[in-house]
């Protein structure tokens, strides 16, 4: 019983994780037109890096032999897309480069969105197992009733 | 009628079971886009296999009170190999969400069927100690 709590915090860290995600998307979407940050230059996409993540301190390791195997995930780094600015040829623009072209971040919506949608349904189904989860410990309680 | 007959530890048995398999799905799910992670599975054999061994022969005994509990927890959930099905993306990451979802819904429909039989057969046990009385 006390093992299907420790795999609430699993789905807990990944609900977190992917939230993280989904912000990161939102800002990229946000920003796919701004040619000024205090960095300098155009907004440069950004996105995650998911890495595991052991929820089970060491003494439970060691009490619970069946305790391994249990990761969570967790968002390591929040990376910048290396890809080039896209170049826009605008002279009238107050960013415009003395050749004359607007360099506009590497946001495409489209991509954002589909991974907008796939970071929405990884959510999900992380909500579903949380909600499995909840619903054996409801059960288990059940049988003492 | 005995109270604790082998139907009640074997339902309780198979609840730790499930609840074991609860875990590592949750965790396969969480996973499910973390780069390198590889899906880890509880098989049933295993399982067998641990219960078997900590049955009254064979079984770790325990000759002084001090020692820890003969029965041994849970076997350990070991990585699934790679199977004919299993589709490594790009990322090294062979979670199938779909599977795992299935395998969800499969996991507590048994656990809620087991532990309503259980419960059942508490209530029988209750019913027996009030002699029928309500």
């Amino acid at each position: 019983m006390s093992g299907l709590f420790t795999s609430l915090d699993v789905s807990a860290s990944a609900l977190a994780a992917h939230r993280r995600r989904l912000e990161v998307l939102v800002a990229n979407l946000a920003n796919a037109e701004t040619t000024r940050t205090p960095e300098g230059g155009p907004y440069r996409r950004k996105d995650v890096l998911f890495e595991t993540q052991s929820v089970e301190p060491f003494w439970k390791v060691l009490a619970e032999v069946g305790g391994e195997g249990l990761e969570g995930v967790r968002v390591q780094e929040i990376v910048t897309d290396p890809r080039p600015p896209v170049l826009v040829y605008d002279p009238q623009h107050p960013d415009a480069d003395p050749s004359g072209y607007v360099a506009y971040p590497n946001v495409n919506p489209l991509e954002e969105m589909a991974n907008f949608m796939a970071a929405k349904r990884s959510y999900e189904a992380n909500l579903r197992a949380f909600e499995a989860v909840r619903e054996l410990i409801r059960r288990s309680l059940d049988i003492a009733r | 009628m005995r109270i604790e007959d082998s139907l009640l530890s074997t339902m309780s048995r198979f609840l730790d079971y499930a609840a074991q398999k609860q875990k590592l799905i949750a965790s396969n799910v969480a996973n499910a886009e973390t780069p390198g992670y590889r899906s880890k599975e509880l098989r049933f054999e295993d399982f067998l296999a641990a219960e078997r061994l900590a049955g009254e022969e064979g079984g770790l005994r325990r000759t002084l009170p001090q020692h820890v509990s003969g029965r041994p927890t849970l076997v350990r959930a070991r990585p699934l190999e790679a199977s004919e099905g299993d589709e490594a993306g790009y990322d090294e990451n062979n979670v199938e969400l779909e599977k795992e979802l299935v395998e969800l819904a499969e996991n507590v429909m048994k656990f809620t069927t087991t532990a309503q039989f259980l419960r059942q057969k508490l209530q029988l046990v209750r019913s027996s100690i009030k002699e029928g009385r309500a």
